[in-house]
């Protein structure tokens, strides 16, 4: 009897204090609280975090950009000033193609966008590079298949704060508030907290290996593509920067050079024109006021990107046109 | 409805738990049977109301015949009703799961096109024939008297065990439910159910949905996976199958105890295992007691001469029925028979009076399930020998960057250096090494049930486990065992 009263207490008190901290932190602002005034509650791994303040967001997003890590640091104030709209940066790690096509489906579940801007790595089309596991961990990867794969059934207690997901985000919330430990701390918007400038731009992720367009992902691309026509979206894509010395590298390998033209032609093939920053133009901005490492820009220069591409600035990147 | 959704924990179970208790309560013994065998078909029918009749007509079928062994009166002899009665069930399961497969294999080695019978397998079907066969057999052996059709329908039905066993015997279960006393509360039982049915939610909804969170991209998913990757996926995929099963009859069991039942248990920490043949006493117990009564023993008696090669022939057939039990595919089949040869192999070790130091002989052991389980796992022999491959290192070996200068020669040895590890690449090393560590260490459900003192501390701990899966039950993923 024990046993049964002291299962049954813990169970009831434990429970309410565990869903009672949920609902106070709020950790994807579903209910509007934030008792503490913590400043950001975006604080997983991109695609995960991103994904919920998508899923949950009461804004109503128009614009998106999408990439890998190299296009966290565009900001959305600045894309929302360029453009007038209202943008969420769906940037996340490592991301390929799959995650272009599934967050686009993700998007359109819920937002009318009008805007895509889709920053394109060059190694993102590389055979050779697997997806990021990470892709398959996260909720993303049910929308890569046109009707979303529902291999995760919810019950009838549907409830995004009855999860363990929701308890792990609002400790994370509470931990990297209050103690300032996370790894990658996103602000709203998906916008990555501005960090202190790098010493030297140190060459990064330099893949020499063997390099292959894969066609999956250009199939991809070309759904994303067929799917914003559709919905009348406009897409800019671009290839992402990479540092002079990164560029020079990967040109001084002929393979590398032509699978970098390759890289280019295959982006034009489906999107018609393409804003491409990596080439000779990007010479004038070797210094660590622009790159964090070879191929991630910082905020500045990434605020510059965008200000060339809608006409507000001179600078680097040509416009390039099947 | 799965034992793992809000719907059975909150509903389900506390009503069909008063109703049973209040009825016997008024003496009404019939009517509480009754109202256990109507909750056992609502819970069946809850997943597809469409497979009911189907278990109803083999209950039926097989209640009729078995009536006959006890019948004064008899038309057909015995052994010919025994025979109706083998290929009825036996037809039956061949029918539902192994229909397509014949036809997938009868095109492909004759070069046709029959048309896929495309059939919905109902679920557990695989365990209701199964029990049903024993059920058969011991009848007509003589072991069970007769019993009314009420009886053999809670036998067959009794939801906690109805669809993913563990398989039970009419002669173990239903002196249980005659005795008066276990028709009354028993707040031991209760307490016992609760510990259990807790122990075997963490298993599942903590353990087993972690891991398989793991494993689904290397199989399902990822086109190559280098060494450590393959690796990660298969051990994932085995703890996910031990947890996930052992986890689900756990809850089994907690569920019947609330009922005063006791059900067989299943699993006797099958992962510490020091040779193949230990393993098969520890895992599975139910069904492998039920292929070495009915499966291997017949195969050994029916040879023409009983000696060690015939007793290991019958072994590997044994287990090649085994296998495909699980499921209709190549992959079943070659599981099966890999462990029965891997058990000729332990055999002729043994008879050779040979010893390995223990932790070298689980080693082996734990090795080789967790190869053949590969197999268990993989959709076909093509995704199970990706998965091998990567594990064998064809397929490339990636590191996490470490920023450990001194690795850099590993370069030269065509090792490439990825990308620094996630923090869930740290929880699932974590996850790992507890379950290493549980595996060992741990007390199995089926010690807990003999030596722990429920006390108010272990209800604490039960509690604060038992939100935890409150919150992780949101996602409601099914047993894997549901599939066989």
């Amino acid at each position: 009897m024990r046993f049964i009263y002291s299962f049954t207490t813990t169970t009831i008190i434990f429970f309410g204090l565990t869903y009672g901290l949920i609902m106070t932190v709020d950790p994807y602002n579903k209910l509007g609280n934030n008792p503490f005034g913590f400043e950001t509650k975006a604080v997983d791994f991109a695609r995960v975090n991103k994904f919920n303040q998508v899923e949950h967001s009461k804004k109503n997003y128009t614009a998106f950009i999408m990439g890998s890590s190299s296009a966290h640091r565009y900001l959305t104030r600045e894309l929302n000033r360029l453009t007038g709209l209202t943008s969420y940066n769906y940037s996340t790690q490592s991301a390929t193609p799959e995650d272009f096509l599934a967050m686009t489906r993700h998007i359109l579940k819920k937002y009318r966008p009008k805007l895509f801007i889709l920053s394109f790595d060059f190694e993102g089309l590389n055979k050779n590079v697997k997806t990021d596991d990470m892709f398959y961990a996260s909720p993303l990867k049910n929308y890569l298949k046109e009707i979303p794969n529902d291999d995760i059934k919810t019950d009838l207690f549907n409830n995004s704060y009855l999860t363990l997901e929701a308890l792990g985000d609002s400790l994370k919330v509470i931990w990297v508030n209050l103690l300032g430990k996370a790894n990658h701390a996103y602000l709203d918007d998906g916008d990555h907290k501005i960090e202190a400038l790098s010493k030297t731009i140190k060459i990064d992720q330099f893949s020499g290996g063997p390099y292959e367009i894969d066609q999956t992902r250009i199939s991809y691309l070309k759904e994303l593509k067929s799917i914003c026509n559709k919905h009348d979206i406009k897409v800019i894509a671009l290839t992402s920067p990479l540092s002079i010395e990164h560029l020079r590298r990967l040109e001084s390998d002929p393979g590398l050079k032509k699978n970098l033209q390759d890289f280019k032609n295959s982006l034009l093939d489906i999107f018609g024109e393409i804003w491409d920053f990596e080439n000779e133009t990007i010479g004038p901005y070797n210094d660590v006021k622009f790159f964090r490492n070879s191929n991630h820009a910082t905020h500045d220069f990434s605020t510059l990107i965008l200000e060339r591409i809608f006409g507000k600035a001179e600078g680097p990147g040509i416009l390039l046109k099947k | 409805m799965p034992f793992n959704s809000y719907y059975f924990i909150f509903i389900f179970l506390p009503i069909t738990l008063c109703g049973y208790y209040v009825l016997n309560y008024k003496n009404r013994v019939v009517l509480a049977k009754t109202w256990m065998v109507g909750a056992s078909l609502y819970f069946y029918s809850f997943y597809n109301i469409n497979n009911l009749p189907l278990l109803l007509f083999s209950i039926l079928f097989n209640f009729g015949l078995t009536s006959h062994f006890h019948s004064p009166k008899k038309i057909i002899s015995k052994s010919l009703l025994l025979k109706i009665g083998l290929v009825f069930n036996l037809g039956l399961l061949g029918f539902f799961k192994y229909g397509d497969f014949a036809i997938w294999n009868f095109n492909w080695l004759f070069h046709q096109k029959v048309e896929p019978l495309a059939m919905v397998l109902p679920l557990g079907i695989s365990f209701f024939t199964l029990q049903q066969i024993a059920f058969l057999i011991d009848s007509y052996e003589g072991l069970n008297e007769r019993k009314s059709f009420l009886d053999y329908s809670f036998f067959v039905t009794f939801f906690p065990q109805l669809i993913s066993g563990p398989i039970v015997q009419y002669s173990y279960l239903m002196p249980q439910l005659e005795n008066l006393e276990n028709k009354k509360v028993n707040l031991d039982n209760i307490t016992l159910g609760i510990f259990l049915f807790c122990i075997g939610l963490i298993k599942k909804v903590l353990l087993s949905d972690t891991f398989g969170v793991w494993a689904k991209p290397g199989f399902d998913e990822l086109v190559s996976l280098d060494l450590l990757a393959a690796w990660k996926t298969s051990l994932s995929y085995t703890f996910q199958l031990y947890f996930d099963f052992s986890g689900y009859s756990d809850m089994a069991i907690g569920a019947a105890y609330l009922f005063n039942l006791k059900l067989p248990q299943n699993f006797n920490s099958p992962l510490r295992s020091k040779s193949l043949i230990e393993f098969w006493s520890r895992w599975h117990i139910t069904l492998s007691q039920f292929i070495t009564t009915y499966v291997f023993t017949p195969i050994v008696r029916s040879m023409p001469k009983i000696n060690f090669q015939t007793t290991m022939v019958a072994t590997v057939l044994a287990m090649f029925i085994s296998g495909i039990w699980h499921g209709a595919g190549w992959t079943f089949i070659v599981y099966g028979v890999l462990h029965g040869l891997g058990l000729v192999v332990n055999h002729v070790w043994k008879k050779r009076r040979k010893k390995l130091p223990g932790i070298l002989a689980w080693f082996i052991t734990f090795n080789f399930i967790n190869v053949t389980m590969v197999f268990f796992r993989a959709k076909d022999l093509e995704h199970a020998l990706k998965v091998l491959k990567g594990m064998l290192g064809f397929d490339g070996v990636v590191i996490p960057k470490m920023g450990i200068k001194s690795v850099g020669f590993l370069k030269d040895y065509g090792v490439k250096i990825g990308t620094y590890l996630y923090p869930s690449d740290y929880f699932m090393i974590l996850f790992l090494i507890l379950s290493f560590y549980l595996i060992h260490q741990g007390k199995n459900s089926m010690l807990l049930e003999k030596e722990i003192k429920l006390n108010e501390k272990i209800g604490i701990f039960c509690g604060i486990a038992f939100v935890f899966c409150i919150f992780g039950m949101n996602k409601i993923t099914e047993f894997i065992y549901f599939n066989f």
